[in-house]
């Protein structure tokens, strides 16, 4: 379907998306944090903020070959779409986002 | 001396006689007679040489053997003198020999084979000589056996 | 001359005797000169006075005569310079010895003879030389036949040896392409499978060059990918190159096209001129281009090395010979043999060279295109608009489509796409349902309004499919989902672009 020397060049962005891991995990711990404090304040916007990353690591994960992480993702992107901020159940919001993080580790611990 | 032309009989009587050597040919017409002594064992011998002029080895042209014939009869020796890089030469001379072995009587000979300083050209097979006749590889230009040979001969003839 | 009267007899002596010289000798028995008398008194000779003995070499004569019926002639004989006949007449008694000067006809006569001998000499020379060169062409002759068949028996040895080598190679081969399946991730096994390719290539060059007398050797065309091929040259001779310190490029162009031909004669080729072009340069570059185009395969090697002479260029096709000094690796068949396959295979070949400047050779090989089992995939061309807010989307698909062969304009955003779509000339346009300023059907209606024959793919991350009512008819062709399937994606463009 594609020639080697598409494999090559995927393969080199393949790398660039494993090493962006560490900079996404950062952004959905800071968003976890965050809401935390926030559903007791009631602010609205950091929601949108974790939806945005968990929908865009649900779109990307499967291209790039990591099937589980983007399975991770779109359970906790399926969860967010329907809700607003007071609607999220937090501990169960944060135990998926959990499983999500491990799913980042993981990839981060196997690929270096 | 007879054998085929440009053999050296000239240059080999020079020699000889004069201890001269001179490499350009001048052909023989006709006979020249030079005469010079010989110690042998026995007695001095005054050695009359007769020069003759060469035969062509190809042709069984008889005008020299014609021409000279009454010089060879008087002959006591032959002097059978042949080009050792000319193969065609020894059959000429024993051709003359046989030829005055048939029409006179068997005299001494010696067969000179000359030249004898071309040594890359040598072409001499001696097998052809009957055993009578006494070889001696010569050479006028640098004296090779030129004494020995006519030495030998006068031996040979102050013998009888 | 009998009944002539005596006065015409006196008349003839007289005259002869004005023409001719002569001195008779009278002899007595004892060989005494009794008389001497001379026709002329100018002409004489020494050691003939009356009452002495006659000298040894006139009495020699006189032996042979002696008991002659008739007189006998002594033609030619030298006495003092001068040539004479002499008469001898008489018997052992008396005897008359008429000496006759005959030196003016001996010197004519002697002058002819001398030329004929001379003549007769070279020709004799002639003919021995000429003997001599026979001997010698017949002994060349025999040299040479002898040296034919040993290189005939070298050549069958060759063949021979060839043949053995390459079922071990293809043996390697087979197990290279096995392992290359068991790891997959590994890149050993590729690199083994190139490395038995070389020395597969160096075999088949002995065997050509063992076969080059014949006619009919078979080609044997196979199914592959130029790319593939391309890449294998480039890894092949890359680390060769580096450490001259060269640049070194393998281009080919369409993408993704697989071709038929002898794909071992075309590595043969291949090899043996790079090999050549990186053996001759000492600096700069050297570049491979491969392209394909009315079913024949162009390849140009290029270098900057030191250049082939012009009186050189034949020679280098020469066999075992190197051209230049300083040459002592390569055993100086490759250019032979690289001209005979390229012969074989109906190709054509052609050098231009600037000495001091680099070389360039240039093939071209009838080779027909395939668009078989492995490709349903022909090239695309074209400009697609792709927008998405996420930039690892927008990287792994630019490489994706490009490699179509199309040419790809990303945007993040809607206000982003539009600036783009403003300047770029985007037919067919790929976006995400979420953007950040908004939603992909939302963009593609502006688009729509500014070019409303524009074709837009949308793609989406969650399960919109509710959304396909909305959409209907707003000229979005397809929905595709993510993680988007690669087929599915180009079957979309494909057909987008056909305008189906």
């Amino acid at each position: 379907m594609l020639s080697e020397k598409a494999h090559k060049l995927i393969a080199k962005q393949r790398q660039r998306y494993i090493e962006s891991m560490p900079v996404k995990r950062n952004a959905i711990m800071a968003c976890m944090t965050q809401i935390n404090a926030a559903v007791r304040s009631g602010e609205p916007d950091l929601c949108d903020k974790l939806f945005q990353q968990v929908h865009r690591l649900a779109g990307s994960a499967g291209s790039y070959g990591f099937e589980n992480l983007g399975q991770a993702a779109s359970v906790v992107d399926s969860y967010l779409i329907a809700k607003s901020l007071q609607a999220v159940d937090l501990p169960k919001l944060e135990s998926m986002l959990q499983k999500l993080i491990d799913e980042i580790d993981e990839i981060t611990d196997k690929n270096g | 001396m007879v054998g085929a032309f440009g053999v050296g009989k000239t240059s080999l009587v020079r020699r000889y006689v004069h201890q001269q050597f001179d490499e350009r040919y001048h052909t023989t017409l006709g006979v020249k007679i030079d005469t010079r002594i010989v110690e042998a064992s026995k007695e001095p011998i005054k050695l009359v040489l007769w020069d003759m002029e060469g035969a062509d080895p190809f042709e069984a042209d008889k005008r020299p053997l014609a021409r000279i014939r009454s010089y060879m009869k008087g002959a006591h020796g032959l002097i059978l003198v042949a080009d050792g890089t000319r193969p065609a030469t020894v059959k000429a001379a024993l051709g003359l020999y046989h030829d005055f072995c048939r029409e006179f009587q068997f005299i001494p000979a010696i067969m000179l084979a000359n030249k004898a300083d071309l040594t890359t050209e040598w072409r001499f097979d001696e097998s052809v000589l009957p055993d009578a006749i006494s070889l001696f590889q010569t050479s006028a230009l640098n004296g090779q056996n030129v004494e020995e040979a006519f030495t030998a001969l006068g031996e040979t003839l102050s013998a009888l | 001359m009998k009944r002539v009267s005596r006065r015409a007899a006196h008349y003839i002596r007289d005259e002869l005797l004005k023409r001719e010289r002569f001195i008779v000798i009278a002899l007595d028995s004892r060989q005494k000169i009794v008389s001497v008398n001379r026709s002329t008194p100018d002409w004489n000779l020494p050691g003939l006075i009356r009452g002495s003995v006659l000298p040894d070499s006139l009495a020699s004569l006189l032996n042979a005569a002696s008991d002659a019926a008739e007189p006998m002639v002594f033609p030619y004989l030298e006495l003092n310079g001068f040539f004479v006949d002499i008469h001898v007449l008489g018997d052992s008694e008396s005897a008359d010895l008429v000496i006759h000067d005959v030196s003016e006809a001996h010197e004519t006569e002697q002058t002819l003879q001398q030329r004929a001998h001379e003549n007769s000499l070279l020709s004799e020379q002639r003919a021995a030389l000429n003997s001599e060169l026979a001997e010698l062409n017949e002994e060349l002759l025999l040299r040479r036949r002898q040296a034919e068949q040993a290189s005939a028996a070298k050549s069958r040895f060759i063949a021979s040896m060839s043949h053995e080598f390459r079922s071990p190679i293809a043996s390697i081969m087979g197990y290279a392409d096995l392992l290359q399946t068991e790891l997959p991730d590994s890149d050993n096994p590729r690199a083994l499978q190139r490395a038995s390719w070389h020395l597969l290539t160096l075999v088949e060059n002995l065997l050509e060059q063992a076969r080059e007398g014949e006619e009919n050797v078979s080609l044997n065309p196979t199914h592959f990918s130029l790319d593939r091929l391309a890449g294998d040259i480039e890894a092949l001779f890359r680390t060769q190159a580096a450490a001259k310190g060269l640049d070194f490029e393998v281009t080919s162009s369409p993408y993704g096209i697989d071709v038929e031909c002898d794909e071992l004669r075309l590595r043969q080729i291949l090899i043996n001129l790079v090999s050549n072009a990186l053996r001759y340069t000492r600096q700069g570059q050297v570049s491979v281009h491969f392209k394909h185009r009315d079913d024949t395969l162009f390849i140009r090697v290029r270098d900057t090395g030191r250049g082939i002479e012009p009186k050189d260029i034949e020679r280098i096709f020469e066999a075992f010979t190197r051209v230049g000094e300083g040459n002592t690796s390569g055993a100086g068949l490759g250019l032979t043999i690289t001209r005979q396959l390229i012969k074989r295979m109906g190709g054509r070949l052609k050098v231009e060279s600037e000495p001091g400047a680099g070389s360039e050779f240039r093939v071209a090989i009838p080779c027909p295109c395939i668009q078989g089992e492995h490709d349903e995939m022909p090239p695309l061309s074209g400009t697609v608009l792709w927008v998405d807010d996420d930039q690892d989307i927008l990287s792994l698909y630019q490489v994706v489509l490009e490699n179509w062969g199309l040419r790809v304009i990303t945007g993040s955003s809607i206000t982003e796409a539009r600036d783009l779509f403003k300047i770029h000339d985007c037919p067919v346009v790929v976006t995400d349902m979420h953007l950040t300023d908004g939603n992909g059907v939302e963009l593609l209606s502006h688009l729509r309004a500014e070019q409303p024959d524009i074709v837009g793919i949308l793609i989406s991350g969650s399960g919109v499919v509710d959304l396909a009512p909305e959409i209907a008819g707003k000229g979005i062709r397809a929905f595709l989902q993510k993680p988007i399937d690669a087929e599915l994606l180009y079957k979309e463009i494909a057909a987008a672009f056909a305008g189906e």
